[in-house]
């Protein structure tokens, strides 16, 4: 790469707004988790950085057994894919995993997730530049 | 300093946690359903101090509330277009 490209690439990188998508509906009987990455992959061209962030009922999605196309909406698992293409960072809070039960050995892999404390969501939330609950 | 933006009334979990993370300076807005945290008695022991709650006025009395009623500062449209102009951070 060029100086100058290296030069844009680093100017691009300060400009990238950091989004905080959060999403805290249950991933049974509504759309709003796949909404949520549907979001978030459209924001990847953009200058935006974007994070998920489940919370409430929406982490019982991360179970690995949890299957809404039984309900009749779209499966969770389209989302693994771009996931993992775009390397997206997805946090959970603890206690509300612990809340539903769900122990780590039940979460699925393909979420690549990172756990966040209740305690620690304030200062988490406020390191974004938007924030967006669904 | 955020701007925190509640819509939801205070019988949504989510309106209550919007309100746990508020940080001292945030502005916390109410609009839609949340302007029903301005008749609430505890609403300002519900957020840290230091935290500057407002309800929109359009929705506050689009609800049957007589503005006397409100517990917390109305803004008009334009008050609150003027907040969301000045805060670097929306949270909503």
């Amino acid at each position: 790469m060029s100086p100058i490209g290296i030069l844009t690439l680093c100017h691009r990188e300060e400009d990238m707004k950091k989004v905080l998508f959060a999403v805290y509906t249950s991933p049974a009987g509504s759309i709003w988790i796949n909404e949520t990455f549907r979001c978030i992959f459209g924001m990847y061209g953009q200058d935006i950085e974007p994070v998920a962030l489940l919370l409430n009922e929406a982490v019982l999605a991360v179970h690995k057994n949890c299957k809404p196309e039984q309900c009749g909406v779209l499966p969770l698992s389209i989302t693994f894919k771009y996931i993992e293409k775009y390397q997206t960072k997805v946090y959970a809070v603890k206690e509300d995993l612990e809340k539903y039960n769900i122990k780590e050995d039940e979460i699925d892999p393909r979420w690549n997730l990172q756990l966040i404390l209740k305690s620690d969501l304030a200062e988490f939330v406020h390191s974004f530049d938007n924030v967006i609950f669904f | 300093m955020a701007l925190i933006i509640v819509k939801k009334s205070p019988d949504h979990k989510i309106s209550h946690l919007l309100l746990e993370i508020a940080m001292p300076q945030d502005k916390v807005v109410f609009i839609q359903d949340g302007v029903l945290f301005a008749v609430d008695k505890n609403v300002k022991d519900l957020v840290k101090e230091g935290v500057e709650l407002y309800a929109l006025k359009e929705d506050f009395v689009a609800r049957g509330f007589d503005e006397k009623e409100s517990l917390v500062n109305l803004v008009t449209y334009e008050e609150f277009a003027e907040i969301i102009e000045n805060e670097p951070k929306i949270i909503s």
